[in-house]
C-alpha cells in the first residue's frame, strides 16, 4: 500500500516547461520518419500530378469531341480509356497499402526506439515530465501525417476525377473507397495510433512495426469485405438491377425460383440451358434474363447507391477518429503508468 | 533537508522482492555512496528516486518532501542512468539543444565550457563519441541542468581507468564549486572510497549500513589477537565479522573498547573492508536509530 | 613513511609565482586518511622550506580536480592547518600560508640533516639494516617524547592513529 505524499502548493510548483519547447524535439528526434514520409508521398503525389494532367488533358479532349455518339468520337474515348486507366486502376492497388506504412513507420518507433536504446530513462527524468513530452510528440505527429495524407488522397481523387465522370467505377467500391474522401487519412491515423501502442506495449521497434501492420491489415480487410456494407440498411430490387447512373455497390445479388426461394446459380444456369437455341444464341444481351423472367426466375440485387458515399465516409472516418482518439489515450496511459 | 527520504519502501517484480522495507535518510549536501553486489536492489532504488519506478510498499521522498517522479522533484534532480543513455545519431550540439528544451532551468555557457575544457566537439554525433566521453557528456548536460542532486546509476562501470578518473575528478570539480548533494552507486567499493562521506550497503534488498563515513570510520575497528581468547573477546563486544587465519583472529567491531584488550591490537578499518565485512555478514546492519521529526538523532544501534 | 614520500613541490600546476605552490598526491596503501596526508605534505614542505610565508595552496576545485577526492577531504585539512596555524584562508582569494612560530630555520635543518647522515653511516657500518634503522629511531624517538611527557609527535604512525581516533571520536559524541 503506497501512501500518497502532501502536495506542495500551485503557487510554489515550478512553471511548467513551455509546449513549444517540444516542438523542436519532436521535429529534431522523428525527421528521419518525416523525411521518409514526405519521399514516399511526394514520390507517388508527383507521379499522380504528371499522369493526373495526361488524363485530364486526354478526358478534356474526349469530352469536347462531336457529335458524342459517333463512332469516331467513341473510338477516341475507348482508346482514352485503354490508355490509362489499367494503369490507374493497378495503382489503387498499391495505394491502399500507403496509410499503413506512412503511420507505422512514422508510428512504432515514436516510443519502441526509446524503450528499446534505453533513451527513456533520460528523456522521462527530464524536468518535462513524461505527460507531456508523449502527449506533444503524439499530437505533433500525428497531425503530421494525417494532414499530409489527407493532402495526398485529395490529389488523387482529382487525378481519378475523369474515370468517375466516365462511370467505369463506383466511388463505394472497396478499392477506391479507402484512397478518397476522409477515409484515406482515417486509415493513416488508425495506422499511426496502432504502431504508437504497439511500441509502448512491445519495446522493439520491428517488432511493433510488425504487430502493427499485422493489426492494422486485418481490420482493414475486415471493414472492406464485412463491416461497410452494414453501416446503413442496404436498398433491394429486382429485375434488371439499380437503375442509378453512376454505379451503385452491388455486393449480393441472387435468384429466386416460381415459388419465391432462393435458387442456387446452379438450378439458374439449368433452367437457361434448356431455353430454345435463338434465345441463348441471341444478339440480344437480355433475352437470356428475359426468358427467366418469363418462367418466374427473378433476379435480385442489394447494393448501395453511391448516393450513400459521404454517408459511408463519414461513419468510417468517425468509428475511426474514434478508436485512434482511444488508442493514443490508452498509449499516453500506459506511458504513464510503465515503469523502468 | 533530506535529499531522500524512504520508509518502508519496497519493490517487488513478480514473487521476488528487489528492495524490502528500506528506510533511509540521506542529508543534502553529501556524496552518498550506495554500495552492494549486483542485483541487490541499487537500481531499483535509484529508478524510484527519480519517478522511473513505483513503490510497491512504502514511499519515498525526495529533495525535501516532494513526491519522487513529480515535476517539481523532476526540476531538481538530474539523472544518468547507467551507461549513460543519449541519442546516438544526435551531435552534440543537438543533445544539448535537447536537454535545454525538456528543462527549465539550463546552463548553455557552462556546458559548452566544459565540453571544450574535455575536448568534445559539439558537431560529432554522439554515437561516434568514446565511452569516457559519452559518460563525460552525460554528466554535463546534468549539471547544466544546475539540480539539487544528482543521481548517478553505476557511472563508472563501462570506463576504463583513466576516463574513470577523469569522470570523478570532473564530478568532485562541480561539486566543490556548486555544493550539490551526489548519489551514485556501485559495486566496486575501491571506486567510491576517497569521494563519498556518506555510506549506503544494500545486500538482497536490505539495508545494511546507512549513515556518514567518518561516523562508521570512527565506530569501527579492527581488532587483531590470538585466535585463543577470541571467542571471549567476542562475547563481549558488538562482533560485524570475524575472520581466523591460523593463531591469529581478526574481528571487526562496532564501538570497540578503548584501549584494546591486553594481547589484543586494535587498528581503523578502510571503507571497503567495512563493506566487505557487512556484506559477508547478512544479519549485521549498522543503522541511525530512530529519530524524532524535527532533530537528527545519529545514534548508532548494534 | 615521511621524508621519503616528499614530492617536488615545484612541478604544481604553473610555476612558482603563478599557481599554487604545491602539488599533492595521495598514497591509497598508507592507511593514513586523506586530509591528514595533505596535512602532512603542506607540514612537510613548510619544515623543507620549499613552502614559504605567504605562498598560495591549491584551491579546492585544483585539488579536487587532480585528485578526484571529495571536496570536504580538502576542507577538512586545510581546516586542520588553519587550527595548527599554518594557514590562513582570505575569502575570495584562497587559502594562504602562515608560517608558525618556531620553525626550525633552513641553516639549522642542514646542521641536522648532517649529523642524521653521520648516525646513518654508523649504523650501516654496525651491519643495521634500514628495517633496523627505522626500528631504532622510531623507538628512541618513543622513548624521548614519553620521558619529556609530551602528546604523541604527528607525522609518525601511532601520533596519526592516536590523533585521527581521538578527534573522530569527539565528532561523533
Amino acid at each position: 500500500m503506497t501512501a500518497v505524499a502532501a502536495r506542495a502548493p500551485r503557487a510554489t510548483r515550478p512553471r511548467p516547461v513551455p509546449w513549444t519547447r517540444l516542438v523542436w524535439i519532436t521535429w529534431r528526434q522523428h525527421r528521419v520518419a518525416l523525411a521518409g514520409v514526405a519521399l514516399l508521398l511526394g514520390g507517388l503525389g508527383l507521379y499522380l500530378l504528371i499522369m493526373g494532367l495526361k488524363i485530364h488533358s486526354g478526358y478534356a479532349s474526349v469530352t469536347s469531341c462531336h457529335p458524342a455518339r459517333s463512332s469516331a468520337c467513341q473510338l477516341a474515348s475507348n482508346l482514352f480509356t485503354n490508355d490509362y486507366h489499367p494503369t490507374a486502376q493497378t495503382l489503387t492497388g498499391f495505394l491502399l497499402a500507403v496509410p499503413v506504412l506512412v503511420g507505422v513507420f512514422v508510428g512504432a518507433p515514436l516510443l519502441a526506439r526509446e524503450l528499446e536504446t534505453g533513451t527513456f530513462r533520460f528523456a522521462w527524468t527530464q524536468g518535462c515530465g513524461r505527460l507531456r513530452w508523449v502527449i506533444t510528440k503524439l499530437a505533433l505527429l500525428a497531425i503530421a501525417v494525417t494532414s499530409a495524407s489527407y493532402a495526398f488522397s485529395l490529389l488523387f481523387s482529382w487525378y481519378y476525377q475523369p474515370w468517375l465522370a466516365k462511370g467505369l467505377d463506383g466511388v463505394l467500391a472497396p478499392q477506391l473507397f479507402a484512397l478518397r474522401g476522409v477515409d484515406f487519412a482515417a486509415w493513416t491515423l488508425l495506422a499511426f495510433a496502432l504502431g504508437a501502442i504497439a511500441g509502448v506495449l512491445i519495446g522493439r521497434t520491428v517488432a511493433a512495426m510488425a504487430a502493427s501492420l499485422a493489426a492494422w491489415a486485418g481490420l482493414n480487410f475486415l471493414t472492406a469485405l464485412f463491416l461497410r456494407k452494414h453501416y446503413q440498411a442496404p436498398l433491394v430490387v429486382k429485375g434488371a438491377g439499380p437503375s442509378n447512373t453512376n454505379p451503385p455497390w452491388v455486393f449480393g445479388q441472387w435468384y429466386t425460383g416460381p415459388n419465391g426461394a432462393v435458387v442456387s446459380q446452379q438450378t439458374v444456369r439449368n433452367v437457361a440451358a434448356h431455353a430454345p437455341a435463338s434465345v441463348q444464341n441471341s444478339h440480344n444481351l437480355n433475352a437470356v434474363t428475359a426468358y427467366l423472367a418469363q418462367h418466374h426466375y427473378t433476379q435480385w440485387w442489394v447494393y448501395h447507391p453511391e448516393s450513400r458515399y459521404w454517408h459511408f465516409q463519414l461513419i468510417e472516418g468517425g468509428w475511426l477518429l474514434a478508436l485512434s482518439l482511444i488508442l493514443l489515450a490508452a498509449t499516453v496511459w500506459l506511458v504513464r503508468r510503465r515503469a523502468a | 533537508m533530506n535529499v531522500i527520504e524512504t520508509s518502508g519502501l519496497g519493490k517487488r517484480y513478480g514473487r521476488t522482492w528487489a528492495l524490502k522495507g528500506a528506510a533511509l535518510a540521506i542529508p543534502a549536501s553529501y556524496v552518498v555512496a550506495l554500495v552492494g553486489p549486483n542485483g541487490a536492489g541499487k537500481t531499483t532504488l535509484l529508478h524510484m528516486s527519480v519517478g522511473l519506478t513505483t513503490p510497491t510498499t512504502g514511499r519515498i521522498t525526495v529533495v525535501g518532501s516532494e513526491t519522487a517522479g513529480s515535476p517539481a522533484a523532476l526540476d531538481q534532480i538530474a539523472f544518468v542512468a547507467q551507461d549513460a543513455p543519449l541519442y546516438k545519431n544526435l551531435s552534440t550540439a543537438d543533445m544539448l539543444h535537447l536537454t535545454r528544451n525538456l528543462n527549465r532551468r539550463w546552463d548553455q555557457q557552462r556546458a559548452e565550457a566544459r565540453l571544450k575544457e574535455l575536448n568534445i566537439p559539439l558537431d560529432r554525433k554522439v554515437g561516434k563519441l568514446s565511452g569516457g566521453q559519452q559518460a563525460q557528456l552525460a554528466l554535463t548536460l546534468a549539471l547544466a541542468r544546475r539540480p539539487r542532486l544528482l543521481v548517478l546509476d553505476e557511472p563508472l562501470a563501462s570506463l576504463d581507468p583513466l576516463a574513470r578518473h577523469d569522470f570523478m575528478a570532473s564530478l568532485m570539480a562541480a561539486v566543490a564549486e556548486d555544493g550539490l548533494s551526489v548519489v551514485l552507486s556501485s559495486h566496486v567499493i575501491a571506486d567510491l572510497e576517497r569521494v563519498a562521506d556518506y555510506l549506503i550497503v544494500l545486500s538482497r534488498g536490505q539495508v545494511q549500513v546507512a549513515g556518514e563515513v567518518e561516523e562508521l570510520m570512527a565506530v569501527h575497528s579492527m581488532l587483531t589477537g590470538p585466535a585463543a581468547t577470541a571467542d571471549d573477546v567476542t562475547e563481549r563486544l558488538a562482533v560485524v565479522h570475524a575472520r581466523r587465519a591460523g593463531t591469529v583472529a581478526h574481528l571487526l567491531v562496532r564501538n570497540g573498547p578503548d584501549p584494546a584488550p591486553p594481547g589484543w591490537e586494535a587498528t581503523p578499518v578502510s571503507l571497503e573492508e567495512l563493506v566487505l565485512a557487512y556484506l559477508r555478514e547478512p544479519g549485521a546492519a549498522a543503522l541511525p536509530g530512530p529519530r524524532p521529526r524535527a532533530t537528527q538523532d545519529s545514534g548508532i544501534r548494534a | 613513511m615521511t621524508i621519503d614520500k616528499q614530492t617536488d613541490p615545484v612541478e604544481g600546476p604553473g610555476e612558482r609565482g603563478t599557481g599554487a605552490a604545491i602539488a599533492f598526491r595521495l598514497d591509497h596503501t598508507s592507511g593514513v586518511p586523506t586530509y591528514l596526508q595533505l596535512v602532512q605534505q603542506v607540514e612537510h614542505a613548510l619544515r623543507l622550506g620549499y613552502l614559504g610565508q605567504g605562498d598560495r595552496l591549491p584551491t579546492v576545485k585544483e585539488v579536487v580536480t587532480s585528485l578526484a577526492i571529495n571536496p570536504n577531504t580538502v576542507l577538512k585539512a586545510y581546516r586542520e592547518l588553519e587550527h595548527r596555524g599554518l594557514a590562513a584562508g582570505r575569502p575570495g582569494q584562497g587559502t594562504f600560508v602562515q608560517s608558525t612560530p618556531g620553525t626550525v630555520g633552513l641553516p639549522e635543518l642542514t646542521a641536522l640533516r648532517k649529523t642524521l647522515v653521520t648516525w646513518l653511516r654508523s649504523a650501516d657500518a654496525a651491519g643495521l639494516d634500514e628495517a633496523g634503522m627505522v626500528a631504532l629511531f622510531t623507538s628512541a624517538l618513543r622513548d624521548f617524547h614519553d620521558r619529556r611527557g609530551e602528546t604523541p609527535v604527528p607525522g609518525t604512525r601511532d601520533g596519526d592513529r592516536g590523533q585521527a581516533g581521538r578527534r573522530t571520536a569527539e565528532g561523533a559524541a
